[in-house]
């Protein structure tokens, strides 16, 4: 449109005038091969009715001939069926007459359809090249080279948040997790040894290891009682304050299979 | 075509009906009720076209879709100036088309345009034939559109419902390159 706009005032509005012809006239959709496709269907169509004319003939000249015999004239006869066969043979030729025509209009039909593919990938490659231009290698190759750049600019950005806490400040904050951890282990420990009575021995000794004050009970209990039954072990390393703590440790073994 | 299948209405064996009734309201509801048997008749039939030179008078049976307008069996028929208004009136519903001014023969459309074209273009569509040509005898005799509603449709109403499609943009009416008969080509 543009160009029609800088072109001559004159082409452009004879231009316009073809645009709006074209419009009242819908002639556009059809094409001269349209046209040609019509023409070898009409000439089809017309063969069609070139043999319902040949059928009905051999179907009368079949009713002559039998007419003729039943009236002894032999000859007559004779020469109608010698029609018939000589339309039987039209019938044939236009038979394959018909075949050559509408394998020409598939034909063309079909090379049709290839050439509105082959447009179809066309305009798609063009488009493709279209978008190709707009993306230049220079120009990815900038973006990549940008987005690299912004990349390494915000690492060191982390890096500078991260260099303000000092090492010192590493060292407080580790501290102040290891802390932190004792004390949940320490909140922990009342509820160990029957919390977890009924779990694997070898879990609880390790554990029990660690704490100081279970260290101190565990020395006169593994001789004494060795050969009672899990049960009555169990219960003296854990709680040898009392015994009613075996009575305590059984009804509290059943909290943590619970949770 | 098979002309038995279609029995009158009772109406038809009343011989008042047989004479244009002076009444206006009582002649518009006649007028009506004839161009409603009319139309059930060629579409029960199958019958584009009537042909008025065909009614001889009363008791003469005529050919074709004339009958319509003689009762054997009451020896009545409609007067020529009866059948014109009735096909006047059904001209202005869109029904019929007069051939010529003479008001002679006419064309029986009892299917608009618009539905056989319809009916044309869903058959075009649904045999893949969009986008691809056909001729008009194709449509009218070919195999292809045996056991369609339109197969031996009578080739004016035929054309009259292509031009109908064209209207809408679904079809082009054109003419060969060295032929004068017409395609179509479906969109």
């Amino acid at each position: 449109m543009l160009s029609a706009l800088n072109s001559h005032p004159l082409e452009f509005y004879a231009n316009m005038g073809n645009l709006l012809g074209k419009d009242k006239s819908k002639g556009p959709k059809i094409t001269s091969k349209d046209k040609a496709i019509l023409d070898l269907k009409i000439q089809r169509d017309k063969l069609r009715q070139y043999q319902k004319k040949i059928q009905v003939i051999l179907s009368r000249e079949v009713e002559v001939a039998k007419h003729h015999l039943r009236s002894g004239d032999q000859g007559r006869a004779l020469l109608a069926l010698k029609k018939k066969k000589y339309q039987e043979h039209l019938l044939a030729e236009t038979d394959q007459q018909l075949l050559n025509l509408e394998q020409l209009t598939s034909q063309i039909e079909f090379a049709l359809v290839e050439q509105d593919v082959v447009k179809g990938l066309q305009q798609g490659n063009e488009i493709l090249k279209q978008i190709h231009q707009e993306m230049s290698l220079d120009a990815v190759q900038k973006l990549m080279d940008d987005t690299a750049d912004a990349i390494a600019y915000q690492a060191e950005i982390d890096e500078l948040i991260s260099g303000k806490i000092s090492p010192e400040d590493e060292e407080e904050i580790m501290a102040q997790l290891d802390a932190l951890e004792a004390e949940e282990i320490a909140a922990r420990l009342p509820d160990v040894p029957a919390a977890k009575g009924k779990g694997s021995e070898a879990t609880q000794s390790v554990s029990a290891n660690k704490l100081p004050i279970d260290l101190n009970d565990l020395p006169p209990v593994p001789t004494k009682e060795l050969p009672r039954l899990e049960e009555p072990d169990e219960a003296a390393e854990h709680a040898k304050i009392s015994k009613i703590a075996k009575a305590r440790a059984e009804p509290k073994l059943e909290e943590p299979l619970m949770a | 075509m098979s002309r038995s299948s279609y029995t009158f209405p009772s109406i038809h064996d009343f011989p008042p009906f047989y004479t244009l009734q002076p009444t206006a309201a009582t002649q518009q509801k006649q007028i009506q009720l004839w161009c409603d048997i009319l139309l059930a008749y060629c579409a029960a039939t199958r019958t584009f076209s009537i042909d008025l030179g065909e009614i001889k008078g009363a008791g003469a049976k005529p050919k074709g879709a004339a009958e319509v307008f003689v009762n054997e069996r009451l020896r009545r028929s409609l007067n020529r100036e009866g059948i014109q208004t009735i096909i006047d009136a059904l001209v202005n519903q869109g029904h019929a088309e007069w051939e010529s001014s003479a008001k002679e023969r006419c064309i029986v459309l009892w299917r608009k345009p618009e539905e056989w074209a319809s009916l044309i273009y869903k058959w075009a569509f649904d045999t893949g034939s969009t986008n691809s040509i056909c001729t008009v005898y194709e449509l009218i005799h070919g195999e292809g559109t045996e056991g369609q509603d339109f197969h031996d449709l009578d080739e004016r109403t035929m054309i009259k419902a292509l031009e109908a499609l064209s209207k809408t943009g679904k079809a082009q009416l054109f003419t060969g390159a060295s032929h004068s008969e017409m395609g179509v080509k479906f969109f």
